[in-house]
């Protein structure tokens, strides 16, 4: 049976423990988003990409905002436009706090 | 502990506390002499730092390996024989990156710290060793430096990199490394390179992740760019805390002294910007994100930058220059029980529930007989379980106790607000417990 059409999310860092130590997860399309009938043209904003991410695990509304994010191993800046840039199926979208320490 | 043992104790702590006095003495000389301009530290230069036209034979002997390569050759150990290095930061990241680059030939390193070396940072500062436990990290990482390499010029600089020296220390230097361990510091060392034109190789490393990138470096972006606000103190987590697995940041050192001779050499203008994300225990280890140039509406690299001198860091991020313990005033005193009042109610055998909240991993290695283990994650979920233990012992008052005192005064906070009433934190924590009650209890 074919799966339905899924993003990947990464959280590093201090994300990952915002996100319950989840390291990566396969979310589904909201029905909203469904296009055509055969799911051709699929695609979510990074801004709702971030939002779905924050209900699911509540714990990432504090870093969220200062994170870096990145489709597909390329950066994205947020606020100005962010909801103008498409997450397609299989697309990968990464969550960057930065890192302090030393 | 054994006699000995001890007499190492004390003289290691009489070497930090001699250095500490040397400090303040040095503090207050400066804070009562007349302020003209900002002072300069002591360098305790060998000679001038003079650059050469040519290897000698026993340069050409020593970097043989390295001039075989044709990406390095005579003129790329010819670059690193007349560079000068600033290494802010002598810590898990400088350490390897610092001897590196005094292996490699860099002609002069700065290194500048005001922290002292003490045993629990040789996990990871392989700079440093325990017969020099007490004395500065900077003149610590020189003699290193000399003992590896006699033909370096190093200027070790005992002081706090703020705002105060930052411009004054940096312009004497071609590259910049960032290998501090907290927020402010980043901000500034960014701040300091984009107003004096220099390239920055940043690095960071935390329990198992690290970060590194180049900044403000050939049409590329600064740390403001990918970083504009700083994150809230709450969230971050520094290295005393969270923990970090001592070859990690060894590995982002090491990177940062690659990149330093990849910058000097001339082969880095022709890459493109990435930030390189390390997770030491996931697949794949390492990971390239492309970053864009820097962004026209940065406030100091920008096209109209909004900073244009140096600024207070520590007010801007809203945490201090340190990666040390934070102590939270959460409570007034009244709800709160010092760990000698505490020491007095154990030993007189009252009633009561100890709950500790620390994390397990903490819990496993020390704890006072008898607590209830409720992790501070879990806290707000076991409610009540504990206080169904606290019925177990008749209804007695409840006292929380964590590693540092601020987890605990957050779970009382938390008690009150589901309306308990009687529940007090144990001041400072179990670290406190160790330094004014019980010393044979484990400090971590
Ligand atoms: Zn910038």
């Amino acid at each position: 049976m074919a799966q339905s059409p899924q993003y990947k999310v990464y959280y590093f860092a201090s994300a990952r423990e915002a996100a319950n130590d989840t390291t990566s997860e396969s979310f589904d399309y909201p029905p909203t988003c469904q296009s055509g009938p055969d799911g051709s043209g699929l695609r979510i904003s990074v801004q709702e990409v971030l939002a779905r991410c924050v209900a699911k695990h509540p714990g990432l509304q504090a870093v969220v905002d200062r994170c870096m994010v990145a489709l597909n191993q390329e950066y994205v800046p947020q606020g100005t436009g962010c909801d103008q840039v498409w997450v397609k199926p299989n697309d990968e979208v990464a969550l960057i706090p930065p890192v302090s320490g030393g | 502990m054994s006699a000995q043992s001890d007499v190492e104790r004390l003289a290691a702590e009489n070497a930090a506390l001699q250095t500490r006095i040397q400090a303040l003495t040095k503090e207050n000389s400066r804070l009562k002499a007349p302020q003209t301009s900002p002072p300069l530290p002591d360098p305790s230069p060998l000679t001038a730092f003079t650059q050469v036209e040519s290897l000698n034979n026993p340069e050409i002997a020593r970097y043989s390996r390295q001039l075989l390569l044709p990406e390095v050759g005579v003129q790329g150990q010819l670059s690193l024989r007349n560079a000068s290095v600033l290494v802010v930061g002598a810590g898990g990241l400088g350490s390897p990156c610092i001897l590196y680059l005094a292996a490699m030939g860099v002609g002069k390193i700065g290194v500048i710290d005001h922290d002292t070396v003490e045993i629990s940072n040789l996990q990871r500062q392989v700079i440093h060793s325990e017969s020099r436990a007490g004395l500065s990290k900077a003149r610590s990482a020189r003699l290193a430096v000399h003992e590896l390499n006699s033909d370096c010029h190093c200027i070790a600089y005992d002081l706090v990199f703020d705002y105060t020296v930052a411009l004054s220390v940096a312009a004497e230097y071609d590259v910049v490394v960032d290998a501090t361990d907290n927020v402010p510091t980043r901000y500034l060392v960014n701040d300091t390179c984009v107003l004096l034109g220099k390239p920055l190789v940043s690095a960071s490393a935390l329990k198992l992740d690290g970060q590194l990138t180049v900044y403000n470096y050939a049409g590329g972006p600064c740390y403001r760019c990918l970083f504009p606000v700083p994150p809230p103190p709450e969230t971050v987590t520094n290295c005393s805390d969270g923990g970090v697995l001592g070859v990690v940041p060894g590995i982002l050192g090491t990177l940062q002294a690659l990149e330093v001779v990849k910058i000097l050499t001339g082969v880095k203008a022709k890459e493109a910007p990435t930030l390189l994300l390390f997770s030491a225990f996931s697949s794949p280890t390492f990971r390239s994100i492309k970053i864009r140039g820097k962004q026209a509406h940065c406030a100091v690299c920008g096209t109209q930058p909004t900073i244009t001198e140096l600024q207070d860091y520590v007010a801007f991020c809203g945490s201090q220059p340190t990666d040390g313990p934070v102590h939270l005033n959460l409570l007034p005193a009244g709800d709160r029980i010092t760990c000698a009042d505490y020491h007095t109610l154990r030993q007189t055998g009252q009633p009561h529930l100890l709950v500790d909240v620390r994390e397990p991993v903490q819990y496993d290695i020390c704890r006072l007989p008898g607590s209830l283990h409720v992790p501070w994650r879990d806290f707000a979920q076991r409610v009540p379980d504990i206080l169904a233990a606290r019925e177990a012992v008749s209804h007695q008052p409840i006292y929380i106790i964590c590693r540092l005192g601020n987890d605990s005064q957050e779970a009382v906070l938390h008690l009150r607000e589901r309306g308990v009433v009687d529940a007090k934190d144990i001041v400072g924590g179990l670290l406190e417990w160790h330094q004014s009650v019980d010393p044979t209890f484990p400090a971590y």
